[in-house]
This record gives C-alpha cells, structure tokens and sequence, in this order.
C-alpha cells in the first residue's frame, strides 16, 4: 500500500548536510477516518533526521505533529491509515514491514517517550517489571541482569532509590517520576532514534527544565538522534539542531535552529516565534498569531493563507510547496521574500 | 487502615439491608389475603379446624409479635419450622413440635439450586471472557462482527423464551434430554447432569450476552489506551500486550458485569427452575408463596438477598485486589 513512490519525493526531503540520514520521510500522507471520509492529517511531509542530530518538530494542537511522530514506528493509530508516502530508516522502508518485521525495530531501535506519563504506564503493573520486559523482550539481557540494569538505568535517569522505586507501580510516583521511568524504558536498549512526543508538557515547569536537561545530557552521552515534537518552541531552541514546522498536517518551514530563530521566513514561523513569551522584547513588535486552526475550513492553497496577515487572493488557490530559500532552509510561502522586507523597516 | 475500615462500614450497611428485607418480605406476605390455615386447609374447612390450625402454629397472636419471635430465633440460628410441611412419621419429635424445621427444608434446595448455579457459572465464566476478547481484539473481522450481532441478539430474547425454545428443541422433539429436572430422582451423576443441562444452558445463554457487551466494552477502552499503544511501541509481543498489558486492566469492569449477572441469577433461577420443575430454592419459595409457608418464605428471602449482598461486597473486594491502586491505598 505504501509502495507508491512518487517521482518528486526523492528530492523533497531537505537534509541538514550530505551522508546517508538515519532517517528519511518522503511525502508521508496519513488520513483519519470521519464518518465514511477519510481526511488528510498530514500531507505529502518530507524531511530527513541526520545521524546524530535533534530535529525538532513544531506546531500547534492538532497539525498532525503526534502521528507524523507515530509514523517513526510505522504504527497508526486505530481508525487511521497510511495514504502514501514512505519512511525509511537505516535503508529500511518501514512502512514496507509487517508487524512481526518491526517488533524488533520499536523499542530497541526506534524508542518513544509520549506526552502524558501518567497514562503511559501500566497501572497493574511494577514499573521495574515495564523496563525488564523491554530489555528481555529485545534479547538485551534477562532475569537477575535485567532487574540490575534496570536498577542502574533508574540510577542514570536520575531517580532517587532505584531498586526502591521499582517495585512500585505507576500511581505511586509522581508525574516528574513516572517520565524518568519511561525515558529509562526509551533509552533501555541504546536505540539510534528516539522519538519524543511533548515529553515534558504535561509536567510543571521546574520538572520540566530538569527533565530537559536529562534528556540533553542522555543524548550528548549516547549520540542517538532525535525527533523532538513540541508546540513549544523555547524548548526546541534550547535542544534541537533543526527545527521543522508544520502547520495543518503540512510542513511549511524548515531550518538550522538559530537560521530559523533569527530569520523565520514563514508567516506562521514568525508568529509562533512571536508567541514564545522572553524576559528581553527583541520581538516586540512582531505581528501575533491570531485565529486558530480550523481544519473544517481550509482554502485549497496555502493552509494559513485564512489567519495569515500577508495573504493575497493567489494564497487561497495556489497550493504551496517546501522550496530551498538559503542553503538548507526551506520555506513553502512564495510571498516568503516580500514579507521580509516588508517586516524589516 | 482505609480497606479495612471501608469492608467494615459495607458489611455493617449489608446487616441494615437484610434486616429491611426481612421486614417488607413478612408485612407483604400479611398484606396477601388469607394465612398458611386457609390456604391448607381450603374452602371447605370447618372454622372449628381452621382456629384449632391457627392456635396450634400461633397464628392467631398479633403480627409484631410473631415477627419478633421469628427474627429473634432467625438471628441465633434457629429459622423456625414450616407452617404446612409435616414432619415425617419416622423422626421422633421433640415435644412441641409438628412440623419439619425450615433449615431441613431449605438445605437439599439449596444445595440443587447452587449447582445449577455452578453448573451455569462453569460455562459463563471462560465463554463470556473468550467470546469478549475476540470481538474486541478482531473487532475489524467479519467473525467479530456475526459473533456481536448473535450476542445482542442473545441479550434481547428473555430467558423463559430461550428456556422455552430449549424444551421444545432438545426435550420434546429431539429428547436428548429430560423435560423435568427432578434431581433428586437421579439414579446416577450422569442422568444428574443431563437433568442439569438445559437449565443451565437457559441461564449461561441468558448470563453471557450481557457480560461479553461488558467485557468487550472495557477491552477496548483499555485497547486504545495509551499505555497499550507505549507497550506496542515498545517492540513487545502482541501476545504479551493484550495478556499483561489490556486485560488486568480491563477485567475489572467486566468482573462488575459478572456480579449484575450473578446478583440477576437469584432472580433468574427462580423462573429457570419452574419452567423445568427444578428442585431448588426458587421452586421451594414459589410453593411457600402459594401455601403462604411464612417461615419458608422469610428463609429463603433472606438467603436470595444474602447472596445479592455478599456478591456485591465480594465484588469490592475482588476489584481492589485487582486495582492496585485500592489496595496499596
């Protein structure tokens, strides 16, 4: 079903510098089932994870951020399917594999951390026991060697009283806690990818900067690429190499971090830039986002064309494409070159 | 600590509930017309036999008193003795009394009516979970699909209808089995057993559609959770992750189907036992009712709602054994 490898798809996934990427997506559709309609959750999204690198994934609720993330693991979810496109890992079309095929994958190669701790875990069972059957499951190690490398895995992630903590279940840690226990099962069997879904949203602000500073001194450690997926986009500055943006299901910006930071060339770029909130005003000034996303009401052309400030007649008819603008930022906005100067006295 | 204290206020609350009952059952039976002497004596009786049945089984005291009497024996173990069944001839008879005690009457009905039960119960439990499992874990299959609509169909026809349907099919037209069921004749645990199958059969069918649309429901709200999902992604077996993953997490709501149905059964058995003239406890309560046995009545009353109550607090139970967070607290 995913074999259809369209001509253009090749070229379409911009990758930060040459060498083989761990990770290629080219033209991923994925489509959601409502009522008897299936609607396009994400659109036609290329991009490529170097090895090693952090790319980081932004956009607000409901842009097809989670199952492009999903997507790493060729898993949908209930009532959703891949409409075309492909993902290949390490030389791997994963979206070619069976289930069988890529039990091996998930977990061990390709690991997740998902948004909300306190529904990821089992609720019957010990989280020691959620880590051990991960490390067995993969062949990593087993019986008493498992438990110990669980325990030092505890240790590692920071959590006090490892061999303590698990033999506790879930609801008996707290939510800072219980995310130290799954990023333990993400890191467990030394993955080359792992994908993080919102991993620290859900939690306040002081576990979330320790959390992202684990997760910072994990990666720096290990080497292992990432996939960051935040609506937040201070987060993805602090941690990424790149940051890509999509924007209802369609990536429309992608860049080196600090190019993006400093030059978002994307009106919607600039307004989410604008809605990070900082002590200094540098961005005073800067046009705010305004409306909300309404997938039920979206022009045939650029999807932010209705809540864009710069939008012409041409942007609701003429569907726009990711197009190099600078050496590896690529930006799908024509008018991309006019609103700079318009913006810039 | 939290559990103890928690059984401990249920339990006191059951004690409360069956009092109640034990009160409307007696002043409902008073409301009926006519008493245990009118009714077994009949129309034709003269008054003289009536009043002289009346003294004899202290009918004519006032009802407050004869209530009180009753609850006070009732609770140090002494359930009375039948208004209408005779003693027989060959037990001597401790002075003052006539009739058989109500606890030899109700214990053999009891224990028919209690393998019945555990004869349905053997059936329901693992076809109920398994028909549940696979309608939820296939739910996209055509099989799932048929096996759904059978179990809703199951669960619209009542159980005299199904019971009546099975009577006609395997008794009278085919006769595989017997259309009495009277146990207590059975020359063997074989014939037993066949006596025991289609009432036991009419409750299973009439138990497990309920139970599978419940056990079904709670599967696949556990299925899409997103722990499921975090354990699928972990490369785990799918085996695994229904086994350990979904289903302790989705027995619990299925076990509280199980007590509806276990609690419906007292009820249900009733109706079960008279179509196929089973031997029981619910035969026994019908019969009482006809000849106003107020005894018999109360007993068996109070052990119907016995069992509804223990079944429930055994359901609490059983859940926080299940959910650790109940029993770690």
């Amino acid at each position: 079903m995913t074999s259809a490898a369209t001509s253009g798809a090749a070229t379409a996934g911009p990758s930060a510098n040459g060498g083989e990427p761990l990770v290629r997506v080219d033209d991923l559709t994925v489509d959601y089932r409502n009522d008897d309609q299936w609607v396009s959750v994400v659109k036609d999204v290329s991009f490529s994870i170097g090895r090693g690198e952090t790319l980081g994934l932004a956009g607000e609720s409901g842009c097809g951020k989670t199952t492009t993330a999903l997507a790493m693991f060729g898993y949908n979810k209930p009532g959703s399917r891949v409409a075309g496109g492909r993902v290949t890992f390490d030389g791997r079309d994963l979206l070619d594999l069976s289930v069988r095929q890529m039990q091996p994958i998930r977990g061990a190669r390709i690991s997740l951390v998902p948004q909300n701790p306190a529904s990821t875990l089992t609720p019957s069972m010990k989280v020691g026991r959620q880590v051990v059957e991960t490390l067995e499951g993969h062949g990593v190690s087993s019986g008493g060697d498992a438990m110990d490398r669980t325990v030092e895995l505890f240790g590692q992630v920071g959590l006090p009283e490892p061999a303590k903590i698990a033999r506790r279940y879930p609801h008996q840690l707290s939510g800072g806690q219980q995310q130290r226990v799954v990023i333990a099962i993400a890191i467990a069997c030394r993955p080359d990818l792992i994908v993080l879904d919102e991993p620290t949203t859900a939690l306040d602000v002081t576990t979330q900067a320790r959390l992202l500073d684990l997760l910072t001194h994990i990666k720096d450690e290990s080497g292992m690429s990432a996939l960051y997926v935040s609506h937040n986009l201070g987060v993805l500055e602090q941690i990424c190499d790149r940051v890509a943006v999509m924007y209802a299901g369609e990536l429309i910006e992608i860049a080196p971090t600090a190019e993006l930071f400093n030059r978002p060339r994307h009106p919607y770029t600039r307004g989410l830039i604008a809605a990070v909130p900082r002590v200094e005003a540098e961005h005073a000034g800067t046009e705010k986002l305004r409306g909300l996303l309404r997938r039920d009401d979206l022009p045939d052309g650029c999807g932010f064309a209705p809540r864009c400030p710069y939008s012409r007649p041409q942007c609701f008819t003429d569907p726009q494409r990711l197009a190099e603008i600078e050496p590896s930022h690529h930006v799908a906005c024509w008018r991309a070159p006019d609103i700079e100067a318009e913006a810039t006295p | 600590m939290h559990f103890v204290r928690v059984t401990g206020q249920r339990t006191a609350l059951a004690v409360v509930a069956l009092f109640a009952v034990s009160l409307i059952t007696f002043w409902a039976v008073e409301l009926l017309p006519g008493d245990a002497a009118t009714r077994m004596l009949g129309r034709e009786a003269t008054p003289e036999r009536v009043a002289n049945f009346r003294e004899q089984m202290n009918l004519d005291a006032p009802a407050l008193e004869r209530y009180t009497t009753w609850i006070t024996g009732f609770v140090q173990g002494d359930w009375g003795e039948s208004l209408v069944q005779a003693r027989p001839k060959t037990e001597g008879a401790p002075a003052g009394r006539i009739n058989r005690s109500v606890t030899d009457i109700i214990v053999p009905r009891l224990t028919n009516t209690l393998q019945l039960a555990a004869f349905a119960l053997i059936m329901y439990v693992p076809l109920s979970l398994l028909i549940g499992i696979v309608t939820a874990v296939y739910r996209d299959r055509t099989l799932a699909a048929g096996l759904s609509t059978l179990v809703i169909l199951g669960c619209a026809v009542p159980d005299f209808v199904i019971a009546i349907f099975l009577l006609v099919i395997f008794a009278v037209a085919l006769e595989w089995f017997p259309a009495l069921s009277l146990v207590d004749q059975a020359q063997s645990f074989g014939a037993e057993l066949r006596m025991m199958t289609l009432p036991a059969v009419t409750l299973t069918a009439a138990m497990t559609g309920f139970a599978v649309r419940q056990m079904q429901a709670s599967l696949l709200s556990v299925l899409n959770s997103d722990y499921v999902q975090f354990a699928t992604l972990k490369g785990l077996p799918r085996r695994r992750v229904l086994l350990l993953h979904a289903l302790p997490n989705a027995l619990g709501p299925a076990l509280r189907a199980t007590v509806i149905n276990v609690v419906w059964l007292v009820g249900g058995v009733v109706l079960v036992e008279v179509v196929f003239t089973y031997p029981g406890i619910g035969l026994l309560l019908l019969d009482a009712l006809r000849l106003l046995d107020t005894p018999v009545i109360l007993a068996s009353t109070m052990i119907l709602a016995g069992v509804y109550v223990l079944c429930n607090l055994g359901a609490d139970l059983v859940a926080a054994a299940l959910n650790p967070r109940l029993r770690t607290g």
